[in-house]
């Protein structure tokens, strides 16, 4: 039976699967091709999975040594730099097996990885509207200007200091700083005072000529540092807290929600529920973060309301185990344990009601079940996956 | 469990697990309303434990700054439990620096909570380190009460002003000390003794 921390691992590597096709990788996890991917953190995140899936690993090197002059290796450096000494540690074997098959060197680069990489026709061009980012910088390089201006794009209409920009971007803020102020000689961005800091704003006419150049724009654009972050942590928190006992388990799971507090907010993931003081946090913990990646893997942003509709609430569950699955309700079906089949799964339909089994009222849903189908979550998979948590 | 009425079994339970579960272990020494609550010497509501020293190798140490495991592990358990983050505090840490009374480690009673060793002042210590609140705080302080639930004997009194003394040599306290002893009985002509 699978543990709770090898679920959270296996959809994590599932919704990196689909990030790494959204940016031009062969695979047939698809949702992402319509959500903007960002290359660095997708690239750190998929170093701190080290051997979860060895295939995504050689696919995103394979990737890296044919595009990674695209990524930025200072904004690599900033990325892993906030991460642990394991995290740190995998993205130098990464960024070693890139350098020892091409040109590209990124910092913190250690000992090479055995790989050996396949012929692979090109990619035609970076045309999906997942791979704006990449398209951003054929247009004005590789470098801090263009995800600053992605940052603009995805955000119209706001004003952002260089201390926000730095923060959105992973870049330090005095480079942001210099790349604004260049930009505003420039007259690409508009700067003015509120209180005591600068703050800058993209003119309307620049976004849509913008927006012109690059489309097709992607729907979403999610924040994916802290989510990873999030979720890269929450696999080694799992690991963690199934070797502990007691209120350990609980403890750790209400500190890893502190710890993550600010990453929770700019993520714009909905936080976790409180729970009363001394009752057991691991178990709401476990089911929020499935619940997230669940939402992330299909392609959804926090900030759509598809992704609201989609975080089931607990209430009326019979178990706290019942709201694992993000698409689906699950609960145990009274009477049916005799037979074996212990747990009733339903999809959540359109308006929220339960169509359960494999009937649906409308083609969003079947769509939904199609890629449910394609991520191998079959009935009983689902339930050996929950009742495991 | 509320920050006014700390269930000590539970908190430092959950504090010496996890201290073992990353790894860290740490011996303290308490004295306080929490430690006479945990010997069974005084029921009313405490709300924090008082840590008096770190032992480490045998050899006291000065718990005046935390080891910031201690006190991060401290704060998750306070987070855990809805507890206020100064429910383990090291307010009488100073206590240590003019010495503890002579023989106090022979008196220790030591209690395991994982990897979190605590190690309880003894009855006549809490003694000495009450009659020292005592006077410091005046007549209508809790430590009082507490004091008299020890009851504590004339000698056992006169002892602890002495050593109290030590802590602060100065004629005010002398002067307090007195008017204290005289409050639970003892003559004063003994006490100048």
């Amino acid at each position: 039976m699978p543990k709770a921390s090898e679920i959270l691992r296996d959809r994590v590597v599932e919704a990196a699967w689909s990030l790494w096709t959204g940016l031009g990788v062969p695979g047939r996890l698809d949702f992402h091709g319509e959500v903007a991917v960002d290359p660095e953190p997708l690239v750190v995140l998929t170093a701190a999975l080290g051997d979860a899936d060895p295939r995504l690993r050689d696919e995103a090197t394979d990737w890296c040594i044919r595009y990674g002059a695209a990524l930025s290796g200072s904004r690599l450096k900033n990325l892993v730099a906030k991460r642990d000494e394991r995290v740190r540690e995998r993205f130098g074997g990464f960024a070693a097996t890139i350098a020892a098959h091409s040109s590209i060197r990124w910092p913190g680069a250690t000992g090479a990885q055995r790989f050996k990489p396949r012929p692979r026709p090109r990619n035609g061009a970076f045309d999906r509207p997942s791979q704006v980012a990449l398209r951003l910088r054929a247009l004005v390089g590789v470098g801090a200007r263009a995800d600053v201006l992605l940052s603009f794009l995805a955000q119209p209409g706001i004003a952002f200091s260089a201390a926000d920009l730095a923060v959105e971007t992973n870049y330090s803020k005095r480079n942001i700083a210099q790349v604004l102020e260049s930009m505003r000689l420039g007259g690409f961005v508009v700067a003015f005072s509120v209180r005591n800091q600068i703050r800058y704003r993209l003119p309307g006419a620049l976004v849509d000529q913008l927006i012109g150049q690059l489309s097709p724009m992607p729907r979403a654009f999610p924040r994916w540092t802290p989510i990873f972050r999030i979720l890269a942590s929450g696999i080694e928190l799992l690991k963690e807290i199934e070797k502990s006992r007691g209120s350990t388990r609980a403890i750790e799971a209400r500190a890893f929600a502190a710890a993550h507090r600010e990453d929770i907010r700019t993520s714009r993931l909905p936080p976790p529920r409180p729970v009363a003081p001394g009752s057991d946090f691991s178990s709401e913990l476990v089911s929020w973060l499935l619940v997230a990646v669940d939402n992330l893997a299909a392609g959804n942003d926090p900030a759509e309301d598809r992704f609201k509709a989609r975080w089931v609430p607990k209430d009326g569950m019979t178990s706290e185990l019942a709201m694992a699955r993000g698409h689906f309700r699950v609960w145990e079906a009274p009477g049916s344990r005799s037979s074996g089949a212990r747990w009733a799964i339903g999809l959540i339909g359109k308006s929220g009601d339960i169509d359960e089994g494999v009937r649906y009222a409308t083609a969003e849903d079947a769509k939904k079940s199609a890629e449910l189908k394609q991520l191998s979550l079959d009935r009983t998979g689902i339930a050996a996956r929950i009742a495991a948590v | 469990m509320t920050a006014e009425n700390l269930d000590f079994e539970q908190a430092l339970e959950a504090l010496g697990e996890l201290l073992e579960h990353r790894g860290h272990a740490f011996e303290l020494v308490i004295a306080g309303g929490g430690a006479l609550a945990m010997l069974g010497h005084i029921v009313r509501s405490t709300k924090d434990i008082d840590i008096v020293a770190l032992s480490r190798n045998g050899r006291f140490e000065s718990a005046k700054t935390l080891p910031p495991e201690l006190v991060r592990a401290r704060d998750d358990v306070a987070a855990h439990l809805g507890l206020a983050r100064d429910w383990l505090n090291s307010g009488p840490a100073e206590l240590l620096d003019h010495g503890l009374p002579a023989g106090f480690e022979a008196r220790m009673i030591t209690r395991r909570f994982g990897t979190l060793t605590v190690h309880l002042a003894g009855r006549f210590d809490q003694i000495c380190f009450k009659f020292y609140a005592a006077v410091d705080r005046g007549p209508q302080s809790k430590h009082v009460d507490d004091l008299r639930r020890l009851s504590p004997t004339s000698e056992e009194l006169l002892v602890a002003a002495s050593w109290a003394r030590g802590h602060d040599p100065s004629p005010e306290f002398l002067e307090m000390s007195r008017q204290a002893l005289g409050f639970f009985g003892v003559e004063e002509s003994r006490a100048e003794g």
